[in-house]
């Protein structure tokens, strides 16, 4: 009996190590953790990111799965080429098809961690349009021009010495990079010990005022942000003090990225950023940093900002339990752009 | 691989099931090679340095065996050289050569040492104090040289207690992997117990006064004495459970497939004077420097002066032992200096000794001792001479807690688990028969309670 059971311990111990350290593994357990419903699913995300950090029970609220609806009315005319780098803020919201777009033929999406978008590939005589896009946290990490220009000039990496190449390549065999975290969601992610997390979150956040360090409650307590966008010393903070020398350097860098993509064959660099949820719900000590790019950028650039649109109902497009807007949101920023593309000189 | 970690219990029960479903002649074997995986997390590279010492003494061992006389030491001070020579390079070379380009430009005269750009081995002041005390004890007769390669390796290298201790004499340790660990269910019980107790003191106590503790420390500048003397009484407690954490993890897992490792803590703080918390406190070092170094310099039974400096020698070197810095050599020296001061009193006046004291005196002289102990460790906590200055300084400011949010609730809660703390130091016991209600009430308390930040044990560093 004793065998029986060291054997069993054994097995699930093993099966949980080589699954968490396997890439198409998890890739496959995640797809069928988040596909279903049930307690041997995970509900992680199925109420916000912000609930699937934090777990209190008050921000439990179901979200919309649905994509945005495609708009109507739209012209026939089909002149345009867009190639979109992008976030979450789109292909969560959005599905990667032209007809969302006005006088779009084709589009070509990519995520961020796969830029850059290369215009040599297509052949058509249409307009090739390039947006670039980004949530307003994000600015400082993605509008640099070395991050893009890297792909497309890749230099090669350095050699390290052997017993570094030695160390590298035995520490990439035996221990996976991200194996605490596959471990957790392995073992843990599923919606049987939500109610437990929702305890524990509760319990601290009651007694202590503590929330996951991830996650900041709104003044008014209807509303969870990212945390990084209401610190001072976050980069991506929409409080944080921004000089107009950093608003200069970030146009600067913009304006560099677009002559860039200029140079490598398109006709139209637009630049798009999500304003950070608390700028429009908490706009009173905000720093302004998406408006004074639009302002000094004037001109010079293309700038496609819903802030001003969005500040209108801003509780009505943002969700109260996720870092992203809802499908309301998202139809304001694309009708939006689709104005600018009818507008795009033939 | 931190204790503290899902890899750490997917690995334990992988490697603690094998160990009872493999023939007990290989179990060395699987033991080996799981030390090496769980060391190899850290830096794979580092187990050529591991390696290297363990060749060293085990051929060492081998010949301190075999030689006599002059030889015989010989062979000691080699394989000492060779384990106190890979300390510092990889621990003190940086601190040496700083310090004597100090000196140098004190006296006009510029040094120019290479720098070596690495990373300081996890654990390395613990394995290699375990591998001395191999050589020594062979040297000195009380342990046979070890034929088995393999069985030598595990010994240096055995996981529970690689990296933090607690450091093993050969004596101990050894032989028990010769021998045939059953199933024994009230052992099982009590090392897994005494696990939970570990993780426990870790991510409910220590986790959450570190929480307290780094917010005041990491911004002494504008922070008021009564937050000062919060924040140092409970570091005293945060590196108590950090560290007898460990240490309970540490026995706990060795227990569970049968091993017995030394106890490390017995109850420190309830120690009446500084002699006694150093009987209590991280027993497998001070007991280290006092068989090996302290009793090698003649111990007390030399003149008055020179057993003083014997003791300040060894708690110095102790302080060094921690780390390559001078704040350590001063947690140190002040340890050195409180045995002095009451062993001075105690021969002057002898009705003081702490162990003459009973009822209202004993607890004070128990408090007075907390105080001390809690003062070094200041030194201990702050590797800058600035930062202490600041902290000495900032005792002055009006007393009362500072103005960083620390919340009530969490420094309320947080002295609940240090009075509990102590109070099951002194009364509290783990046995197997409570093993049924205990384990689900430590899991729910470090699941609930916890702080789980997968924070660093504090004396990994050294």
């Amino acid at each position: 009996m004793k065998k029986i059971v060291a054997l069993f311990v054994f097995i699930i111990c093993l099966l949980a190590l080589v699954l968490s350290s396997s890439d198409a593994g998890m890739r496959k357990l995640t797809k069928e953790r988040y596909a279903g419903t049930g307690i041997l699913h995970s509900d992680k995300y199925a109420f916000g990111d912000l609930y699937g950090l934090s777990y209190l029970p008050e921000f439990r609220i179901a979200k919309q799965e649905k994509f945005t609806e495609v708009p109507a009315g739209l012209p026939a005319e089909k002149d345009l080429d867009l190639y979109v780098v992008g976030d979450s803020y789109l292909y969560s919201y959005l599905d990667t098809v032209p007809d969302y777009y006005a006088r779009v033929n084709k589009l070509d999406f990519r995520r961020w961690e796969h830029v850059p978008v290369r215009a040599e590939g297509f052949t058509s005589g249409r307009k090739k349009v390039l947006l670039i896009e980004s949530v307003e946290r994000n600015i400082a990490n993605v509008i640099l021009l070395e991050r893009i220009r890297a792909v497309f000039e890749p230099t090669p990496p350095p050699v390290l010495p052997w017993w570094e190449q030695w160390n590298e390549t035995i520490k990439s065999a035996l221990y996976h990079p991200n194996l605490e975290a596959n471990l957790e969601f392995t073992l843990f992610n599923l919606a049987l010990f939500s109610p437990i997390k929702e305890l524990k979150a509760t319990w601290n956040d009651r007694v202590f005022g503590r929330l996951a360090h991830e996650v900041h409650r709104s003044k008014s307590g209807d509303h969870l942000y990212m945390h990084e966008t209401v610190d001072v010393h976050e980069k991506g903070s929409s409080y944080r003090e921004i000089s107009d020398d950093e608003v200069v350097g970030t146009l600067r860098k913009m304006e560099e990225i677009q002559a860039f993509y200029l140079s490598k064959g398109f006709d139209l660099v637009l630049f798009s950023f999500m304003p950070n949820p608390v700028s429009l719900l908490e706009a009173e000590k905000g720093n302004e940093f998406l408006s004074r790019i639009q302002v000094a950028g004037a001109g010079k650039l293309m700038i496609i900002d819903p802030s001003e649109r969005l500040k209108l109902n801003a509780s009505h497009y943002f969700y109260q339990s996720d870092s992203h807007w809802n499908q309301r949101g998202a139809r304001v920023w694309l009708d939006q752009l689709n104005e600018v593309l009818r507008s795009v000189q033939k | 691989m931190v204790f503290n970690s899902l890899q750490f219990l997917v690995f334990f029960g992988i490697v603690t099931s094998a160990y009872y479903l493999v023939a007990h002649r290989f179990r060395w074997a699987l033991l080996l090679f799981a030390s090496c995986y769980f060391y190899m997390a850290f830096m794979p590279i580092y187990l050529g340095i591991l390696g290297f010492t363990i060749v060293v003494d085990y051929f060492a061992g081998i010949y301190l065996e075999r030689f006599e006389g002059a030889t015989k030491k010989w062979c000691l001070a080699l394989s000492l050289v060779a384990n106190v020579g890979v300390l510092a390079i990889f621990k003190y070379y940086g601190f040496l050569t700083d310090n004597l380009t100090g000196v140098g430009h004190l006296f006009g005269m510029e040094f120019n040492f290479p720098a070596l750009k690495i990373l300081l081995p996890i654990g390395l002041s613990f394995h290699t104090f375990q591998a001395m005390s191999y050589t020594i004890e062979v040297y000195r007769g009380h342990q046979k040289a070890e034929r088995n390669f393999g069985i030598y390796s595990l010994y240096v290298m055995f996981y529970p207690q690689l990296v933090a201790g607690p450091i093993e004499r050969p004596q101990n340790l050894i032989h028990q992997f010769y021998e045939k660990h059953t199933w024994d269910t009230d052992r099982v019980k009590l090392g897994l117990l005494q696990m939970a107790q570990g993780f426990f003191k870790k991510v409910v106590i220590a986790d959450r006064l570190a929480l307290l503790v780094d917010t005041i420390y990491g911004d002494l500048g504008s922070q008021s004495g009564g937050s000062l003397i919060l924040a140092a009484i409970f570091y005293s407690f945060q590196i108590y459970c950090d560290f007898s954490g460990y240490s309970d993890i540490a026995i706990g897992a060795a227990r569970v497939m049968g091993f017995n490792l030394m106890e490390n803590f017995n109850a420190p703080y309830s120690a009446k004077s500084i002699p006694e918390f150093w009987r209590r406190w991280h027993i497998s070092l001070s007991t280290w420097f006092k068989d090996y170094v302290y009793f090698s310099l003649g111990g007390n039974r030399v003149s008055v002066p020179r057993w003083y400096l014997n003791i300040m020698i060894v708690f110095v070197l102790s302080g060094f032992w921690h780390g390559a810095s001078w704040n350590f050599v001063i947690w140190g020296a002040l340890h050195g200096g409180f045995q002095l001061a009451g062993l001075t009193i105690n021969r002057l006046f002898p009705s003081l000794a702490a162990d003459a004291q009973s009822g209202i005196s004993l607890w004070m002289y128990r408090l007075w001792t907390f105080s001390l102990v809690t003062l070094a460790w200041v030194f201990f906590r702050l590797p800058h001479f600035s930062d202490i200055r600041l902290f000495f300084r900032g005792l002055s400011e009006p007393v009362g807690v500072g103005t960083l949010g620390l919340k009530p609730a969490e420094i309320g809660f947080s002295a609940l688990l240090i009075i509990g703390l102590l109070i099951y130091d002194i009364r509290g016991k783990l046995r197997s028969k409570y093993f049924m209600w205990l384990m689900p009430i430590f899991i729910a308390c470090i699941y609930f309670f916890g702080v789980f930040s997968l924070k660093q044990f504090i004396y990994f560093q050294f």
